[in-house]
Order: structure tokens, then sequence, then C-alpha cells
């Protein structure tokens, strides 16, 4: 056989070898995604359940479990996001499956955030939350507040619970959300029920989020 | 998929078909490569050994030693000193008056191809070696090559180079490139497309090589002219695993950078000068693979080059921003520093993995080829070495060796 050919078909096997691979761990992390993704939604269901008992038959809503609750959300939900994070970086192929995904997560972030702030209102607690809005396509500054973010979100560790959300998904919820806080510039935060247009610096963003929580590590 | 991809994709797809092309022509062709054929006469063999440098000094007269020890029976020694004379001059004359088997000639014209153009006025070999004077045969190394040519079309017999002794980095990392240098050569060999005959030892049929005009005086690479020449006009060049030479490698990056950008700007030199046998199925696997395929890994070097470069920028950049950003922050810094090393699982894991495990198995071939020990604990970091820095190396040679080609096209056009 030709040696030309003999080569070709030797390296394109090795070349569906790695792009099948690639599928394989695609697939596997789609799939991890999805189980982080039904997990947290079962739990936000468990809560709303709680909720739901309680208002029912006239008790009295038991604060610890639910804010106990609430801080298992938001973790789940950090970890969510920082999943979410890591696919989109390393995504290469099946870009549809991940916009999919993102969909899904959206929602479920979004659910968690409105259990929290359910859980805050019942309950007095004094968690500070932001809705970050951004967008992949139409932001100089988001890489920028991304940063911002993701440090003071380390730097408080728990007290603070960050729901970011991709303004440029088509979804019926993130544009209910846009109209209600009339979200029209990236980035936008929306800190405690605030909104705030434009890229926050650390430092007025610290006493932004001070102004609202004076029981902070940091005020 | 982006553009980007793509062409990622690409690259690794011509990586894996050109690595891949030379591990199946191994495997198919195992039992032709440690194989000479038997000689059945020896003619005397001329042994040129051109000389016009004063820093080859220390090693003239291990080079003439070497050529005098070989167990070789019929053979003649001429130093060819080219150029102004130095002391390395009357250190030649010396050991020409010393051992009656060692012949001097002299031209007052400068390069080794003017050298070796005045030692073919002289000598009387059916066949004639060079050894570059930074050079030593081992003792045993003509027998092996003088069988090819019992061939009449054979006008070159190329040597197995090894680099001598070895101490800087950059001599280590060249070592390993010169043990995969003879995989690739005599594979080259076997399917006669060998287009470098180096100056360390390879052996010449004197009548052909005077026929074709002798050596090229003004070329950077006359050992690739040569070449190239004997091929266009028919002849064939074949390799010898057998016959070993050692040659001194350059022991600092600037050294190495000069002779690479020299060989790299006559590889250039070279394919203009003989465009037509690109892609000419007439120049046989040396025309429709090997010099397409050199001239695409140029390409593939530069690019891979370009990638990591800008990789790197656009990482440091952002570092640099997310610092701004924050305040300089120890514990950012060092997740930053993590970071850099953290790795995501995906396609191109395995390409990567399959890449490094071939690039390990052709050291591991070349080592057997070159009868060298695998030695794992005290060599294995230039293995990895190599593997990490050549290709990065040979880019930054291409970019200084493109930049000498404009600043040599612009001297010309001023002259003009």
């Amino acid at each position: 056989m030709n040696i030309f050919l003999k080569v070709g078909i030797v390296t394109t096997l090795v070349f569906i070898s790695g792009v099948i691979f690639g599928l394989v761990i695609g697939d596997e992390k789609v799939n991890n995604l999805e189980s982080t993704i039904s997990r947290l939604d079962e739990n936000i269901q468990n809560a709303n359940l709680q909720f739901l008992f309680f208002d029912t038959m006239n008790k009295n809503v038991s604060c610890t479990y639910l804010s106990k609750e609430a801080e298992r959300l938001g973790e789940q939900a950090d970890k969510l996001g920082r999943d979410v994070s890591m696919y989109e970086n390393s995504k290469k192929i099946s870009e549809k499956s991940f916009y999919d995904l993102k969909l899904r997560y959206t929602s479920i972030l979004i659910k968690d955030w409105l259990m929290i702030e359910k859980i805050k209102r019942t309950c007095g607690e004094n968690y500070t939350t932001v809705l970050y809005f951004y967008s992949n396509t139409n932001c100089d500054k988001c890489q920028e507040q991304g940063v911002v973010l993701s440090y003071l979100k380390e730097k408080l560790d728990g007290e603070i619970l960050i729901f970011s959300i991709d303004g440029d998904l088509n979804s019926q919820i993130v544009g209910t959300l846009k109209d209600a806080y009339s979200i029209n510039t990236y980035p936008s935060l929306v800190v405690n029920g605030n909104v705030t247009k434009g890229f926050v610096d650390l430092d007025s963003l610290e006493s932004k989020v001070c102004d609202y929580n004076s029981n902070l590590s940091i005020c | 998929m982006e553009f980007s991809s793509i062409s990622l994709l690409a690259l690794i797809y011509f990586m894996l078909y050109s690595s891949l092309f030379w591990l199946i022509i191994y495997y198919e062709k195992k039992d032709e490569l440690a194989k000479d054929p038997k000689p059945t006469k020896f003619p005397l063999v001329s042994i040129i050994i051109p000389v016009y440098r004063g820093d080859e000094k220390h090693t003239i007269k291990k080079a003439v030693m070497s050529a005098l020890e070989l167990t070789y029976p019929k053979k003649e020694v001429v130093l060819s000193w080219n150029g102004p004379k130095n002391d390395s001059y009357h250190l030649c004359e010396k050991l020409a008056k010393e051992n009656k088997n060692v012949k001097m000639v002299y031209t007052p014209k400068k390069g080794k191809a003017a050298g070796m153009n005045e030692a073919l006025k002289h000598i009387k070999g059916e066949l004639f070696c060079c050894l570059d004077a930074d050079s030593f045969f081992h003792k045993d190394a003509l027998e092996s090559m003088v069988g090819y040519f019992d061939d009449p079309k054979i006008g070159a017999v190329t040597s197995s180079m090894k680099v001598h002794n070895p101490r800087t980095i950059i001599q280590k990392i060249q070592w390993v490139e010169y043990i995969f240098a003879i995989y690739l050569r005599k594979l080259s060999s076997l399917i006669d497309c060998l287009y470098v005959v180096p100056g360390p030892g390879s052996m010449y049929r004197t009548e052909i090589i005077r026929k074709v005009g002798g050596f090229d005086e003004h070329n950077l690479t006359e050992d690739m002219e040569i070449a190239f020449r004997l091929l266009d006009k028919g002849y064939k060049i074949k390799n010898s695993l057998n016959a070993f030479v050692d040659t001194i490698a350059p022991d600092n990056f600037t050294d190495l950078l000069k002779q690479r950008v020299r060989w790299y700007a006559g590889f250039y030199d070279n394919v203009k000068l003989y465009k037509h046998m690109l892609f000419n199925p007439k120049a046989g696997m040396l025309g429709i693979f090997m010099m397409p395929m050199s001239l695409i890994w140029i390409g593939v070097v530069l690019y891979s080059l370009v990638l990591l470069v800008k990789g790197t920028i656009t990482k440091t950049l952002f570092d640099i921003k997310v610092l701004q950003i924050v305040g300089f922050d120890i514990r950012t810094l060092i997740d930053m520093v993590l970071h850099t090393f953290s790795f995501q699982l995906t396609y191109m894991t395995w390409f990567a993995v399959i890449l490094t495990f071939i690039g390990l198995l052709v050291i591991y071939l070349g080592l057997k080829m070159s009868r060298e020990k695998v030695e794992i604990n005290y060599k294995y970091p230039h293995y990895i070495s190599y593997l990490l820095l050549y290709s990065i190396l040979m880019g930054i040679f291409w970019i200084f060796t493109i930049g000498y080609l404009i600043v040599r096209k612009r001297i010309k056009h001023k002259m003009w």
C-alpha cells in the first residue's frame, strides 16, 4: 500500500481517538454539571416545600433550619458557578449542549437567589446578595468586574452570596429580571435589591456592601 | 468552531502525521537499518580536513589522529588550509611534517568549500571523506561506508554524528537532537530523501564530485548544496548507521544561534536554488515529501511559538490587571501562579500525551540506533528538556534567520 495513504489512515485513527476522548470527557463534564444542577434544584424544592408546610399548617417557621438551608444553597450555587465557568473555559466542542445547560443553570441560580431572599425576609437574616449581570459579547469591563467580585467573595468567605447572570441569554426569566431592575448596560450589580450600573471598583463595592450591612467583617 | 480551534487541530494532525510517518517507515524497514552493503574492494580513501579558524587549534591534532588511527587499510590525510595564515597554520605544517601519511595543501581563498576544492585537485583517493577539524572518527567508521559505493549511482554516504562530550545544557540538548537526527537521517536515507551531507565524516566519490564541479564556494551551507546538486543530477545519497563520528557542538546559546541561522538561511537559499525539485515527482520522495514537509515545519514551529508567546502575554497582562484591581495581594499572586499550572482535561490532553509518548519513543529508538545506553536516571532531564525546549529554540532560530535574510537582501540592494 502507498506509504502516504497508510500513514494517513493511522494518523486519522489516532486523531479520531483524540476527538472521541474529547467528546467523552465533554459528556462526562456535562453529566457532572447536570447532576449538580439537579441536586441544587432538589434542595431548592425542599426548602420551598418547608415553607409551604409551615405556611399551610400555620406553624412558626423554623428559621434555624432555613438559614442553614440558605447557606447550603449558597455554597452549592457557588460551586456550580465555578464548574460552569471552568467548563466554559475549556469547551472546544459541542457548544450547543453547553448553551442548554447554561439556560438551566441560570434559571436554577435565579430560583436559588429568590429562595435566599425569601428566607432573608421571613427570618430577618442579614445575608448580602449580589446579582451580577454580565455579557460575554458586549462589555469591556465585565472581566474586571468579575475579578473584583470573586476577590470580595473570597475575602468575605460566605458572608456574601454572588449570583452571576449572563444577560445575553435568551431566557424569559432573565428578561424579566432585566426589566424589573431596568438593566440595559453591563456590568450591572444588584446589591440587596439596589441597582448600580457600570463598573464598580473594589473600594466602592466594599463601602456599598457595608452601607447595606454593617455587620460584615470588612466594615 | 473558531479559526483558532481549527488551526490548532490542523497543527496537531500535521504533527501526528509527520511523526507517525517516520515511525511507520522505521517498523517497516527495521531489518535494513543497521545493514550496510559488504564492500567488494577497499579503494584508497582521502580524508580531507579543511582548516581555517584559530579556534580549532585545540582539536586539529585530535581530528588528524582520529583519521590516522582509522582501521581502514588504504587512506591518506590531507589538511587543507584556506584563508589567511595564523598560529594554527604552523601547527598543521608541523603535523604534516611529522606524519608521512599527512599532506598539506593551501589556498588563500576563504571558506570551507574553497578548501575542499583545493584539496580535490591534489587527492589520489577514488573516494574521499570530509572531516571538520572539530570532529573525530570512531576507529571503524570507514569500513561500513565504503560498500555503498559498489553501486555506481551513489555520490555520497553520510555518517552517524554524535555530540562529543556534552557539558553545558545547550550541548546536552544538542546531544539528544543529534540522536534524533541519527534516527531521521537513516530513515530518510532508506526512502532516498537525504538532502544534507554533513561536514563531519561524510564520504564522497571523487570522480562524481569533480564531474559536477566541486563544492559551491558562495553557498552558506555547501554541504547541503552539494547534496541537492547530486540528487538533481540523478545520483544517490545514503547513510551508514554504523559509521560514527563525534563532533564538538556549540556550548553556548549565541554560538548555537549563529550556527543555526547559517544552516537555516542556507536551507532557504538552497530550496530557492533547487525550487524546480519542489513538488516534482522526478525528484522522488525529496520533491514530493521531504522538501514540502520541511517547509511546512517552519510554519508549524513559528505558529506554535506565536501561540505560546500570545498565550503568555495575555495571561501576564490579565494577571497584572487583576493585581491592579485588587491591589497587590500575596494570596492572589500565589493563586495566579498555581493557576498557571492548573490543568483541564480536554482532547488536547490526549494529543499531548500521544505526542509526548511518540517523542519519547523516538528518542528511545534513536538511542538504540546510536548504540547508546538508555539512561533514565542520568540523561532523563535532557530528553525532557529537548522535548520541551527544542521547538521553541527552532522558532527563535527561524525568527533570527528571517531577520538575517531581510537584512541581507537590503544590503544587496544597496550594493547594486
